[in-house]
C-alpha cells in the first residue's frame, strides 16, 4: 500500500470525508425525530399561551362578548374588540344597525347601511369623521335641519350652564368642554374604566390636564 | 471503500448543532410563516420515520442521505421553533397598545433576576399573563421590561443593596402603566419587545411555586450570612461566582473584572457545576454509592444548582451538558464532551430559540468549544519544560479566551489583552470559592453558624482574586475598546488560527501516523 504524497489530500479524501460526516448525522434519526416532534409541540404549547384571550364577563354595558374569543389581530384603535357597531340612519338605503372595524370612518358606515338616496345631503355630513362604538349617523336630505354636533344618547349638547357627569358623559360630550379635544376626552374615559371619579378633583390625576385646564373646567363638570 | 469510519470524530455533531442554529437564525431573521415551517417539519419527521434504517454496511448513497435528511429535519425543528415565537411576538397584545397614552392595567410575574441599572433603579422582566382595559380583563403571555425606580412603591426595600428580602423571579406584580417599544428587542421575544412606561401602582405578592420560594430563601440566607461574616466587597463577589447572584457586588470591582476579562466568573458555568459534582459524586462515592445512584445523585445536584443559580444561558448549557454525560454514565454508553456539546445546542436551542441570541450563551458554547477542540492542540504546542498540569491549565485557558474572544469582540466591541494572565492566575483560584459559596448556600439556611466556616476559608481566594483583577485592570493597554470594522479583528485571528490546525492535521493525517512524542500524552 503506497503512502500518499505529503502535502497533498488523498483525491477521495474531502468527498469520503463529507458522506462520513453524513452517515454520522444520518446516525442520529431516531433522536432526532424525537427532538423535532418535542420541539413542535413546545411550539404549539407557546402559541396556545400566547395567543391573547378575553376571560370573564365583560364589566362594561358594551354589547355582550362571548366568553372566550380570541383576538383578531390587535387593532390599534380599539383593541378590545376590534370592532364597533354604529346607527346609520336617514337617508342611506338600508338604514339601521351596522357593525364595522374599530377606527372606520362616517363614509364606510353609510357604504355598509347601502349608499345614500337621492336627496340625501352628503355636505352636511363629515364623511372623514371616526366613528366610535354606539354612535348614530344621520344623513339628512336637502334643507333639513343638520344634526348637532353630539349625535349622542343625552340632551345635554352644548350648554355650558348644565355640569356634565365625568362617570357617564360619552366622548362626544366631554369633547364640547373647553379646552377639551378628543384626546384628552379619551383619556378621561379611559382613567374613568380604571378608576371611576369619586371627586372633581381627579381630573388633575388625568395625563394632559393641568391645574390651568382644571380651573377653567371645575365648574363645568360634576362627579354623580 | 463501503464501510464508513468517522474519519473526524464530532465533526458530525458539530453538523447537527450548526444546523439547528442555522434554522433558529433563518425563523428569527425573516418573517417565515409559521405554518409553512411546521408543515415542512412534519414531513422531514414522517421520511425519517418511515424511511429504512441504513447500517454500517450500506451502500454509498444511502448513508449520506438519511444525513441530508436529518439535518434538514434539524433545520425545519429550528425553524418552526423560532418562527412560531416570532409570530407570537409580532401579534402580541402590549405591541398593539404602543404609543397609546393611557395606562392599563397588567398583572404578570418576574421572568428573570432583577437586573440593576447603573444610574439606580432595576431593570425588570415580566411575564405579563393579564392585561386589564376598557373594563375587559385579557388573558396573554407575554414578555415586557419594566424600569423600576428605587423608590417605587412596589420595591421599595425589597430592591435594595442589603441582604434582606427582594423582589425575586416568579414574583407576582400588578402595575399599571403604559407601553412604548423597547429599544433592545431580538425577533423572539427574550429580549422583551416592550416597555412598560410610568408605572404607577404596585402590588406585590411572593412566588405560587414553593420550589422558587425555596431557592430565593437559600439565595437571601446566602447573601445574609456572607455578608455578616465577610468584608462587602468579598461577600459579594463570594455569592456571584456561587450563585451567580452580583447585586452585592460594588461596581468598582465590577468594572475592574470586567477589565481584567475575569467576569464570566459571575456567571455560573461549567466550572461550577463541574465543582460541585466533583466534590457531591466524591462524597457519594464514598458511600458507597454504586454508578447508576451517582449519575442519579450528580443529576439531582445539576438540576438543583440550575435552580438556585436562575437557569441563565451559561449554567443551562453546562446543566444540560452535564446531564447528558451523566445519563451516558448510567447507561453505560453515553456522548463525550463534545459531542455532549453539540447536543445541549441542539435541545437548548429547539426549547428556546432566543438563547441564540443571548451573549450569555455564546459565550458560554464558544468557550466550552475552545476548551474541547482547542484546547488539547494548544497544549501540545508549549514548549516541553512545561509541567503536565500547567500544560493542560494553560491550554484550556487559550483555547477558552481565543473561542470566547470573536463574540465578545463582535457584540461589545470589547478585547481583554490582559484577560491572558488574569485567567492563568485566577482560574486557580476560582474552584475554591464556587464549591465553599455553595457549601454556605446549602448549609446557611439549616445552620447558620456552620456556614461561617466555609465564608472564611474561602476569604483567602477571594482577596487573592481581587488582587489579580485588580492588577490585570490596572495593565496599561489591558482592555481594548474596537470599533466599526475593527470589531471583527479577534474574529478573523481565531478564523486563521482554525485554518492553521487544520491544515496541520491534513498533513499529519497525509504523511501517516505521526512519530510517537511524550508531548502527546495530555
Amino acid at each position: 500500500m503506497s503512502q500518499p504524497p505529503p502535502f497533498v489530500l488523498p483525491p477521495d479524501g474531502r468527498a469520503a470525508r463529507l458522506r462520513a460526516l453524513l452517515a454520522g448525522a444520518g446516525r442520529q434519526r431516531a433522536a432526532v425525530a424525537v427532538l423535532a416532534l418535542a420541539a413542535l409541540l413546545a411550539a404549539g404549547a407557546v402559541w396556545a399561551r400566547a395567543t391573547p384571550r378575553l376571560t370573564g364577563p365583560p364589566a362594561g354595558p358594551a354589547e355582550a362578548a362571548p366568553a372566550a374569543q380570541t383576538l383578531p389581530r390587535a387593532s390599534p384603535d380599539d383593541p378590545a374588540t376590534g370592532r364597533v357597531a354604529v346607527h346609520v340612519a336617514g337617508r342611506v338605503r338600508r338604514p339601521g344597525l351596522v357593525r364595522l372595524a374599530a377606527g372606520s370612518r362616517v363614509q364606510d358606515a353609510i357604504r355598509a347601511a347601502g349608499g345614500v338616496t337621492a336627496g340625501a345631503d352628503l355636505d352636511a355630513v363629515n364623511l372623514a369623521r371616526k366613528l366610535t362604538d354606539g354612535e348614530q349617523v344621520r344623513v339628512p336630505g336637502h334643507g333639513e335641519p343638520v344634526p348637532a354636533l353630539p349625535p349622542a344618547a343625552g340632551d345635554v349638547g352644548a350648554g355650558p350652564a348644565i355640569p356634565l357627569d365625568l362617570n357617564t358623559a360619552t366622548v362626544e360630550q366631554l369633547d364640547t368642554l373647553p379646552g377639551v379635544g378628543e384626546v384628552t376626552a379619551g383619556r378621561i374615559v379611559a382613567y374613568r374604566s380604571a378608576h371611576p371619579f369619586t371627586t372633581v378633583d381627579e381630573l388633575l390625576e388625568v395625563p394632559g390636564i393641568g391645574q390651568r385646564r382644571f380651573d377653567q373646567l371645575k365648574d363645568l363638570v360634576t362627579v354623580g | 471503500m463501503t464501510a464508513i469510519q468517522p474519519a473526524d470524530p464530532d465533526v458530525d455533531g458539530v453538523a447537527l448543532a450548526a444546523a439547528t442554529a442555522a434554522g433558529v437564525l433563518v425563523g428569527t431573521r425573516f418573517a417565515v410563516a409559521p405554518a409553512w415551517v411546521a408543515a415542512a417539519l412534519c414531513l422531514a419527521v414522517a421520511c425519517l420515520v418511515t424511511g429504512r434504517q441504513s447500517r454500517g454496511g450500506a451502500r454509498r448513497g444511502r448513508g449520506s442521505a438519511a444525513g441530508i435528511l436529518v439535518l434538514g429535519t434539524l433545520l425545519a425543528a429550528g425553524a418552526a421553533a423560532a418562527s412560531v415565537r416570532a409570530a407570537a411576538v409580532r401579534g402580541g397584545m402590549l405591541l398593539g397598545r404602543v404609543g397609546e397614552p393611557e395606562r392599563i392595567e397588567m398583572g404578570g410575574t418576574v421572568a428573570e433576576e432583577p437586573r440593576r441599572l447603573r444610574y439606580g433603579g432595576h431593570w425588570v422582566v415580566l411575564t405579563i399573563d393579564r392585561i386589564q382595559f376598557d373594563g375587559r380583563t385579557w388573558r396573554t403571555r407575554e414578555r415586557a421590561g419594566v424600569v423600576l425606580a428605587p423608590t417605587h412603591r412596589a420595591t421599595e426595600a425589597r430592591l435594595g443593596t442589603g441582604g434582606g428580602e427582594r423582589l425575586a423571579v416568579g414574583d407576582r406584580l400588578g402595575i399599571h402603566a403604559s407601553v412604548g417599544r423597547a429599544r433592545w428587542a431580538d425577533p423572539v421575544g427574550r429580549r422583551p419587545p416592550v416597555v412598560l412606561r410610568n408605572p404607577l401602582t404596585g402590588s406585590w405578592a411572593p412566588a405560587s411555586s414553593p420550589m422558587l420560594r425555596a431557592s430565593e430563601a437559600v439565595r437571601a440566607e446566602a447573601r445574609r450570612r456572607t455578608l455578616e461574616t465577610l468584608a462587602p466587597e468579598r461577600a459579594g463577589l463570594l455569592v456571584g461566582m456561587a450563585l451567580g447572584d452580583t447585586s452585592l457586588l460594588p461596581p468598582e470591582l465590577d468594572r475592574d473584572f470586567r477589565a481584567a476579562g475575569l467576569t464570566h466568573l459571575m456567571a455560573v458555568s461549567g466550572a461550577n457545576v463541574a465543582v460541585v459534582l466533583a466534590a457531591g459524586l466524591w462524597l457519594a462515592g464514598m458511600a458507597g454509592a454504586g454508578r447508576r445512584s451517582l449519575a442519579a445523585i450528580g443529576i439531582v445536584l445539576v438540576v438543583l444548582l440550575v435552580v438556585v443559580t436562575r437557569w441563565e444561558p451559561s449554567v443551562l448549557r453546562a446543566g444540560v451538558m452535564a446531564g447528558l454525560v451523566l445519563l451516558g454514565v448510567a447507561t453505560g454508553r453515553g456522548p463525550g464532551g463534545r459531542r455532549a456539546l453539540c447536543l445541549a445546542v441542539v435541545v437548548l436551542l429547539l426549547t428556546d430559540p432566543g438563547l441564540a441570541g443571548a451573549l450569555g450563551f455564546q459565550l458560554s458554547v464558544a468557550a466550552t468549544a475552545g476548551v474541547l477542540w482547542f484546547g488539547p492542540p494548544a497544549a501540545r504546542t508549549l514548549p516541553w519544560w512545561f509541567p503536565e498540569r500547567a500544560r493542560t491549565a494553560v491550554g484550556v485557558t487559550l483555547g477558552a479566551q481565543a473561542a470566547a474572544a470573536p463574540a465578545l469582540a463582535l457584540t461589545l466591541g470589547q478585547a481583554s489583552l490582559a484577560g491572558l494572565p488574569a485567567n492563568l492566575l485566577g482560574l486557580p483560584l476560582a474552584g475554591g470559592p464556587m464549591l465553599l459559596g455553595v457549601i454556605v448556600a446549602a448549609t446557611a439556611p439549616v445552620a447558620p453558624w456552620v456556614a461561617t466556616v466555609p465564608c472564611r476559608l474561602a476569604d483567602p481566594f477571594l482577596i487573592a482574586l481581587i488582587a489579580v483583577a485588580r492588577w490585570a485592570a490596572s495593565l496599561p493597554a489591558g482592555s481594548v475598546t474596537l470599533d466599526g470594522p475593527t470589531r471583527a479583528a479577534p474574529a478573523a485571528a481565531v478564523a486563521l488560527l482554525v485554518l492553521a490546525i487544520a491544515v496541520r492535521r491534513c498533513r499529519r493525517c497525509a504523511v501517516g501516523p505521526r512519530p510517537p512524542s511524550r508531548l502527546d500524552r495530555c
